[in-house]
């Protein structure tokens, strides 16, 4: 997740994702996709490290420099079209599509960690020293947690250590929210524990960020766009007092960095889905969280939003920032996340994408909404 | 006409009205900006249901005085409770509260039927009397606005935060539960300061309807609150003064209340019929713009329009 907006961008995920058959084919979907879109943000004011002129396709900042080879080929498939060009990158789909990816030559310097799966005897000890000699962010031990008495989510364990990714990945209802609002100490931990940067989760609250989906907010609600981010100062500000210049500046820097500054006198409510979900993520960064937790971020959301979302991401995990993602989109996952989590009720698999994302273990996550395509693939069909 | 608008406030009684109305409207009107972005409009009508036997207590212990104690103990009783059920359930959906504020209400009325003047003193509290307000009745609504828009402005912050996204709020640790409590006193202080004037029942028109207004003619807070005051003063003196001049000119009495509230609806009307025509002449501003761009042209920003007559 750190390379791809200091690679300059100009890469291309799919050619992470697809084999060197299908890639010019997806691509011209993509393509024709992108020009076909009348979300397309005014060329002005890109955001920063945006490549203005390639296909958007969401991956796309967080590839290697090598895929920059790859732009050119992909510029000139994109105006072929052809009857490929009315379908969807799998990504954006409602059914996700889990591929048996190049494991192998993706994100080469990322250290393969332990896959935690939910048979106790490999359950990692929460004592285990921090790869490198990383803070974690957030470690949980055999974390159980419960709305009343019954347990909605039971024994996760995990670590996620400054700078990295991980995707909460699970069916609806498995307990994705449930997990991040424990997390922000909102939920009770009834059994093990979960600590947040070295500190019990309500006590960390400062420094870590949530994200929600931005449908769930009122879309009349009278207030502009800059006003939102500036929310993310309040807690810095505290009672009473008015935001400052410095905090008008910190709400101005983290709009800019999802591409939104343009719109930053417009209504909250005026903008796109895919906008507003980027206007929430700038409220977030506005607080220069070290913890960030996001909600299905990706939900309904548009491919030029996902990239600037992907890319301000990207920008944080840099900066040391550890991000936490509930998704339904595993091929975001396994380009985005250092390290999934398998949920359903209780864990199934902690780990790096390559070791977690395989068939079996979706199967067993997934229960019967998973369909096994060929030997290469799994697609998830929502519940 | 000039002299039609200012003669009758040559009277030391139609004065204090005027002040008193003037006081009340701006103040009911900033509360309910709040009320509205918080959507409380349901749990501000419970309430004022719910103080109507504090006044009807406090009148039977203390007389005339004796309402002014007996609301606010009632209104802060009932917005302590009314914050923990909306913490505890969804209070908009919940019929818990409808039993709780008729309850509450049929207690005060069966209270007042046991006097010998049921009727009087029920139009008094349910409607309220302007024309006898007390220049004591006057400085506790000042107090009450002073104190009220003090709350407010302190926290103004925290209530945007909590209205927009009150899951965001609580995971940026802000208590929710008692910043709704706050505001909900806020409420309550201002129903208990309406109730000589306007009463229990109408108050709710003069919390809800100035900012319902203002809210279809911006989309800016400090606008829609700016603007909601000023129509909730100007409705105050516009309503004294038609029920004063029906009253003597054609021998009609109006209840000035009640009057009050009919011109601040007509005031709503106004507003809405302006936000239909500017939302139609947008439309078709935006349809004609598109047919002669071909790239996608944004609709001009609402919030850049600014405010429309009144």
């Amino acid at each position: 997740m750190k390379r791809g907006v200091s690679s300059g961008g100009g890469g291309l995920g799919a050619d992470r994702l697809l084999s060197p058959n299908d890639r010019a084919h997806t691509v011209a979907a993509m393509s024709s996709e992108a020009a076909m879109s009348s979300d397309a943000r005014p060329a002005s004011n890109p955001p920063p490290g945006s490549r203005v002129a390639t296909p958007r396709f969401g991956l796309a900042a967080l590839t290697e420099p090598v895929a920059v080879a790859a732009a050119g080929s992909v510029a000139a498939a994109g105006s072929m079209g052809g009857p490929v060009a009315a379908a969807r990158p799998a990504v954006a789909t409602e059914a996700v599509v889990a591929d048996d990816f190049s494991a192998p030559h993706r994100r080469p310097t990322a250290p393969p960690g332990p896959v935690w799966t939910a048979q106790p005897a490999e359950a990692a000890s929460p004592a285990e020293p921090a790869a490198a000699g990383v803070p974690d962010a957030l470690v949980l031990a055999d974390a159980t947690v419960a709305y009343g008495r019954t347990p909605a989510l039971e024994r996760v364990n995990g670590r996620v250590p400054a700078g990295r990714t991980v995707a909460l990945i699970g069916p609806n209802g498995a307990g994705k929210s449930t997990l991040i609002k424990a997390v922000l100490g909102l939920v009770p931990v009834i059994s093990g524990s979960v600590t947040v940067l070295g500190q019990a989760p309500a006590r960390a609250r400062r420094e870590v960020g949530y994200v929600p989906q931005a449908d769930t907010l009122d879309a009349d609600f009278p207030v502009a766009v800059a006003q939102v981010v500036l929310m993310g100062r309040y807690r810095r500000i505290g009672w009473i007092r008015r935001p400052g210049a410095v905090d008008r500046a910190a709400a101005a820097e983290a709009l800019a960095a999802v591409g939104l500054a343009h719109r930053a006198a417009d209504r909250f409510g005026t903008l796109s889905g895919g906008q507003r979900q980027r206007v929430l993520l700038a409220r977030a960064i506005a607080a220069r969280p070290r913890l960030l937790l996001l909600d299905e971020p990706f939900n309904g959301v548009d491919a030029v939003s996902q990239d600037a979302l992907l890319a301000a991401l990207a920008r944080l995990t840099s900066a040391g920032t550890a991000v936490v993602i509930s998704t339904h989109d595993l091929a975001l996952a396994h380009l985005a996340c250092d390290d999934v989590c398998l949920l359903n009720r209780h864990q199934f698999a902690f780990g790096p994408p390559a070791a977690t994302l395989t068939p079996d273990l979706l199967r067993a996550t997934y229960g019967g909404a998973a369909v096994e395509l060929g030997a290469h693939g799994v697609i998830v069909a929502r519940p | 006409m000039t002299h039609l608008l200012v003669v009758p406030f040559e009277r030391p009684y139609l004065t204090r009205a005027l002040v008193e109305l003037l006081l009340l409207g701006g103040l009911a009107a900033v509360v309910g900006v709040f009320v509205l972005l918080r959507r409380l409009a349901f749990l501000t009508d419970a309430l004022t249901h719910t103080v109507f036997p504090g006044v009807v207590v406090g009148f039977l212990i203390g007389g005339q005085s004796g309402i002014f104690p007996g609301a606010l103990v009632v209104a802060c009783v009932a917005a302590g409770l009314f914050t923990l059920l909306a913490a505890t359930r969804r209070v908009a959906e919940d019929s818990a509260l409808a039993i709780l504020l008729t309850g509450f209400f049929a207690i005060g009325v069966v209270l007042v039927s046991r006097r010998s003047s049921y009727t009087a003193d029920l139009t008094a509290f349910l409607f309220g009397r302007v024309l006898t307000v007390r220049t004591s009745d006057i400085v506790a609504t000042a107090v009450v606005a002073g104190i009220v828009l003090a709350i407010l402005a302190a926290l103004r912050k925290e209530l945007l935060l909590v209205a927009f996204d009150p899951e965001s709020a609580r995971a940026a640790g802000y208590r929710v539960a008692a910043l709704d409590l706050a505001l909900n006193l806020a409420i309550a202080l201002v129903v208990v300061a309406a109730v000589r004037a306007v009463g229990t029942v109408l108050v709710i028109a003069l919390i809800v309807v100035p900012a319902a207004a203002a809210r279809l003619l911006s989309d800016r807070i400090i606008v829609i609150t700016v603007v909601a005051a000023a129509l909730g003063m100007a409705s105050g003196w516009l309503g004294l003064l038609v029920s004063y001049q029906v009253s003597v000119d054609h021998g009609i009495r109006l209840a000035t209340g009640a009057t009050v509230v009919l011109v601040l609806v007509a005031a709503y009307l106004l507003a809405l019929a302006v936000s239909l025509v500017r939302s139609v002449r947008l439309r078709r501003r935006h349809t004609a713009s598109a047919d002669e761009a071909t790239a996608t042209v944004a609709p001009p920003p609402v919030a850049e329009i600014g405010v429309g007559p009144r």
